[in-house]
């Protein structure tokens, strides 16, 4: 906390602050750490970096039990604290899981204050399992919906899709693996863009004007390939990625952030086929930016990490009875039927079904945690 | 339920259960109201036009058949009329005549010829029709010698109807005031009938008479202003005492001699006196000496044979003792 | 209250999820010819919900503009199918003690149960819609037709639908909207099974499952008389999505796969499939593999059908409480009906057997038009087919000379 860092690091809640704990062994220098939660005991557990214990008067230090409302107050109680947090800092990466009190409740308002601080927020937020039953999983759609207004990018991982990552008989511990590999390389590629020394740099602030409109589709993917030809290898492994494969996950984007990081025996050709294919897939017409990186301690690894955002869609003509409502130039211009289609798809703005509760609009395989065979 | 319902029926402020939770209560499905979207209007529109269509189809349908069968009337009814006639009428009166009829202009030929002779105006109508339909029109007129002068039961102003030669009476349709003003007046006459119907006691001398003077001495005739049918009535040919009088017009005469106003015709033997009457000179009778009243009355009739011997009658000047009167213009009816 | 007598034109609309179709009869000798056929695809419905009120008004018009067009006639009143989970259905109840001492039922105590039967409430802010008879029991016996039998408790029963007012008002105002009234309404699970299953299946005992494109609607049968019916939120539609979001594809390559390759059992000899999504191995055809197809849907399918008979049991338990039910072949002599556009599905009948353990077979409707003849019209021919037996036969108008000659001008 001595030198302002350029990325933030924020975990919110308990399964926010446990990933961001078992990141922060390695992480590239730009990115300093910050865990908030209402618990107490799990703050005292956590890893190094600073810690903000959050509704001290309303929960005691003893954590929502699932409450969103609680969380919510919490974090409301804390927002000097919070403001001071943020201040000065570029880039807040909030990773917070949805679902239940702390997570749930407060992301929207961490977020929101993150942004009036003047950060630009990214926000990884992972979606319960299907048998974690109705309630949470309702809650963690009400809070996505809050939270995808005030940051101005969330990526949302479904766990469900965690367990088609791993092999059947594997352990839990390692499903989670996966994500923090999605996370990790996000951080890594924003960081390349403050750190000195890439082979083709990126302005940071162009990086912050990608990611500029609260509210925006946003796109994560992350692949990773090795040996031969690792770039393509890498290129198709994030193309397939299923973070990018979710129901509801927009999958053309406007404009386009690449970050291919490699080993010294990279080479320039490698990564610019790698970016025509990622072009290729996920759109970036508008503009693409590029920024690769040498990291010897990749090896003859290849890490390809795109991120891209959209305008808003148009909002629809509106068809709400009362008069036209005053609009706030800083809301988004969302209608929330549209940002229901982008988080499920097909069933955007049809209410949620849960039958012994699931939901069963999720698609059965996933719930089920059958993995498929690959493709062929 | 049951009596109470029908007497009081159905009051929207009470819930009265199930009944108004049925669907059909809840919306009244009013469906005579403005169709919404463009399908909607289009389908209205739809649904009307076999009416609109079928009601067009039997107007066009009565239209067709009723100028079917009244294709006669449409014959040229602005047909083309070319006419003549040798007295005052008009071609508008002629138009009027004929399309007063029935028909029209689409009438045969002798129909309007007789359609225009029942004018007592009229002596005879040649009508002929043309090959491209144009009537050929040429009237021959009554020739008016003299007039009446009467005043109708309900009316205030005169009415002046001309007399022909045969005596019938007729209105005078297009003739000038000039021409009417030269015809002697014909007073005190007892007539029967009325308009075209009128008969006067006494025309079929009058009449005759006029029309000789008319044709033979034009000369005379516009210096008489009447005639008078007061001695005539119960006229015989030989009867003494009828007599037609005949008044002259003042101001025809020279100033310096004295006035004739009257001559007297007798009914009998007015052609010898008009012929008599075209030899003497009344001029220098008037002036001869001896003649010292200021007007006076000459009489050519055969009743006033003063000498029984003499054979041919004498016209006799006679001083007139009573002021000279207008002409009464009332009828002695 | 009698029924009205049937206009001589029935017009009835099945509106679903995937598409909305219209059929238009004569009633000739009470049998329904047809007169016009239309169908289109539905815009601005989801699951079997109203997302989008303006394009299925459009599309609604559409078809309607079309089968009057196509049969020449117009059309003023309409049948409306009811699906999805927004109608829900129920038991209404309604008894009497029979007044006479000897226990004599007459038509009037008949008349007196449905009475106290219909008036009982719907939940609150939801209207009914509809009433199917259900056996009349007599002193806890079901008895066929109660006049004349004696007994002490006369108990007739419904199952009532009712929905949201604001939802019935919103299908009846776009059809009105049009200047066509709505007759009725029809189950449309009730009217699947008109098309479908035959009088002795429904006397014995069926189960007719109709498997949309959003919704599947259920409806069981029992000596004749509707039992119980529901619906459940899946169909078709999750189906595609499933295999669009496992597949990485398209919905409609989805769709398309479905169709082609898709089955409701997953069977080990599929795994090693290879197949073609062009066909031809040009340019942008891509491989799947065959295994990964068939498990995403017949997962997605089984689970499905597992859900109807869950919703079945649930609902026989609520009317029969205390007993122990079982949905078994004693229960459905007849089997399982199974209907819709996903019945299409390659192995459908023997997935429902193997859930449900009952005898299935895929029901295909019975219609004079040959192109009608598939699972998923059973909606709209069974619609016509309801229409008829719900309502006395046809009294025919006499065409004036007016009439007539409008009927020569019509567009």
């Amino acid at each position: 906390m001595a030198t302002p860092a350029s990325i933030l690091l924020v975990g919110l809640g308990g399964a926010g602050c446990a990933m961001v704990t078992r990141l922060s062994v390695q992480l590239p220098a730009e990115v300093s750490v910050a865990l908030l939660d209402t618990d107490a005991r799990a703050l005292a557990a956590g890893g190094p970096g600073a810690s903000l214990q959050l509704g001290r008067a309303q929960t005691r230090g003893m954590g929502t039990g699932g409450e969103a409302a609680l969380g919510l107050a919490s974090a409301e109680a804390e927002e000097p604290a919070l403001r001071r947090l943020f201040t000065g800092i570029p880039v807040v990466v909030l990773v917070t899981g949805l679902g239940g009190g702390t997570g749930s409740g407060a992301a929207a308002t961490v977020a929101g204050l993150a942004a009036e601080t003047g950060a630009t927020v990214l926000a990884f937020a992972t979606m319960p399992f299907s048998h974690e039953g109705e309630r949470r999983m309702r809650q963690a759609n009400e809070a996505a919906v809050k939270l995808g207004q005030k940051c101005h990018g969330l990526v949302m991982v479904h766990n469900d899709l965690l367990l088609q990552q791993v092999a059947p008989d594997a352990p839990l511990s390692e499903s989670f693996a996966a994500a923090d590999a999605w996370v990790g390389g996000a951080l890594r590629g924003l960081a390349s863009a403050f750190a000195p020394g890439a082979l083709i740099a990126v302005d940071p602030a162009a990086l912050r004007s990608l990611l500029s409109t609260p509210g925006s589709p946003t796109l994560f993917a992350f692949g990773l390939g090795e040996g031969d030809g690792a770039a393509m290898k890498a290129a198709r492994a994030a193309i397939e990625c299923p973070l990018a494969h979710a129901p509801g996950a927009v999958a053309k984007v406007a404009s386009l952030f690449v970050h291919v990081a490699g080993g010294t025996a990279m080479t320039s050709t490698e990564a610019f086929e790698a970016v025509a294919a990622v072009r290729t897939r996920f759109g970036g017409e508008t503009s693409t930016i590029l920024c690769a990186r040498v990291e010897p301690a990749l090896g003859d690894r290849i890490e390809v990490s795109v991120l891209g955002a959209s305008l808003p869609a148009p909002k629809p003509p509106a068809k709400t009875k009362k008069g036209g409502k005053g609009e706030d130039p800083a809301q988004p211009i969302f209608e929330f039927a549209t940002e229901e289609s982008m988080r499920r798809g097909l069933f955007g703005g049809t209410p949620m079904t849960f039958i012994d509760g699931q939901d069963v609009d999720v698609p059965a395989y996933i719930r089920k945690a059958v993995r498929l065979p690959p493709a062929p | 339920m049951g009596l109470f319902d029908s007497l009081f029926g159905r009051r929207r402020d009470a819930f009265r259960g199930q009944a108004d939770r049925d669907w059909r209560a809840l919306v009244p499905q009013d469906v005579q109201r403005v169709p919404a979207g463009e399908l909607g209007r289009k389908r209205v529109v739809r649904s009307k036009l076999p009416t609109v269509a079928a009601a067009f189809f039997l107007f066009v349908l009565g239209a067709l058949i009723w100028w079917a069968v009244d294709e006669s009337a449409a014959a040229a009814p602005a047909a083309k009329v070319r006419f003549q006639t040798d007295g005052f009428l008009s071609e508008a009166f002629v138009k009027k005549v004929i399309a007063a009829g029935p028909e029209g202009f689409a009438r045969d030929v002798r129909a309007i010829k007789a359609d225009l002779e029942a004018d007592n105006q009229v002596v005879a109508a040649d009508v002929r029709r043309r090959g491209d339909g144009t009537l050929e029109i040429n009237l021959r007129e009554r020739l008016a010698v003299a007039k009446i002068v009467s005043l109708p039961e309900k009316g205030t102003s005169m009415q002046v109807r001309l007399v022909a030669a045969d005596g019938r009476t007729f209105a005078g349709v297009g003739y000038p005031e000039q021409a009417v003003r030269n015809l002697p007046e014909i007073q005190h006459f007892r007539s029967t009938g009325a308009d075209d119907g009128l008969l006067i006691e006494g025309i079929e001398i009058a009449a005759p008479f006029l029309l000789t003077v008319r044709t033979t001495y034009p000369h005379l005739f516009k210096q008489w202003s009447a005639v008078s049918l007061r001695d005539c009535f119960g006229a015989q040919e030989d009867s003494p005492g009828s007599n037609l009088r005949v008044t002259v017009r003042p101001g025809t005469q020279p100033m310096d001699r004295p006035a004739l106003v009257e001559i007297v015709f007798s009914t009998a033997n007015w052609r010898n006196e008009l012929i008599l009457l075209g030899r003497i000179n009344v001029d220098e009778l008037l002036r001869r000496p001896g003649t010292t009243a200021s007007a006076y009355v000459l009489k050519m009739s055969i009743q006033n044979r003063t000498n029984a011997a003499s054979p041919i009658p004498e016209p006799r000047l006679v001083p007139v003792t009573t002021p000279v009167t207008t002409p009464v213009t009332t009828p002695l009816r | 209250m009698t029924p009205k007598p049937l206009p001589s034109l029935i017009a009835v609309i099945d509106i679903g999820t995937h598409k909305t179709a219209s059929l238009l009869g004569q009633v000739i000798d009470g049998k329904a010819r047809m007169l016009s056929f239309s169908e289109r695809r539905t815009d601005g419905v989801v699951k079997g919900t109203v997302t989008d009120l303006e394009k299925l008004t459009q599309c609604v018009h559409e078809v309607v503009n079309d089968i009057e067009r196509g049969s020449g006639r117009a059309v003023e009143q309409v049948y409306l199918s009811l699906s999805g989970p927004a109608a829900e259905g129920e038991r209404v109840k309604g008894f009497i003690a029979v007044p006479a001492h000897d226990g004599k039922v007459t038509a009037k105590d008949v008349a007196d149960a449905i009475a106290s039967a219909k008036r009982l409430e719907p939940p609150a802010g939801r209207s009914t819609l509809l009433y199917m008879r259900q056996p009349t029991m007599l002193d806890n016996r079901p008895v066929g037709n109660a006049v004349g039998m004696t007994g002490k408790r006369l108990e007739v029963n419904f199952w009532r639908v009712t929905m949201e007012e604001g939802n019935m008002r919103m299908r009846v105002g776009m059809v009105n909207g049009l200047s066509i009234r709505v007759r009725d309404f029809i189950l449309a699970s009730h009217a699947a099974a008109c098309a479908t299953a035959s009088d002795a299946d429904k006397q014995g005992g069926v189960l007719v499952i109709d498997m949309g494109a959003g919704t599947t609607d259920w409806i069981l049968y029992y000596k004749e008389h509707i039992l119980c019916a529901g619906s459940i939120p899946v169909g078709g539609e999750h189906l595609t999505n499933d295999l669009s979001v496992a597949l990485r594809i398209s919905r409609e390559t989805a769709e398309d796969l479905k169709q082609r390759f898709g089955s409701a059992l997953h069977r080990e000899t599929d795994v090693n499939q290879t197949i073609w999504k062009d066909g031809d191995k040009g340019v942008g055809d891509q491989q799947f593999n065959r295994g990964t197809i068939t498990q995403v849907l017949s997962l997605r399918y089984q689970e499905t059908i597992e859900f109807v008979r869950k919703d079945v049991l649930r609902r026989l338990e609520q009317i029969f409480p205390g007993h122990a039910v079982r949905l078994d072949q004693n229960m459905i002599p007849s089997g399982v009906i199974l209907t819709g556009g996903s019945a299409n599905l390659a192995d459908a009948a023997e997935a429902v057997q193997l859930v449900t353990g009952v005898s299935a077979r895929v029901g295909v409707p019975d219609f004079e038009n040959e192109s009608l003849r598939k699972p998923e019209y059973a909606g709209v021919v069974g619609l016509m087919t309801a229409a008829l037996a719900d309502a006395p036969p046809a009294v025919a108008r006499p065409r004036g000379f007016l009439a007539q000659l409008k009927a020569l001008f019509r567009f």
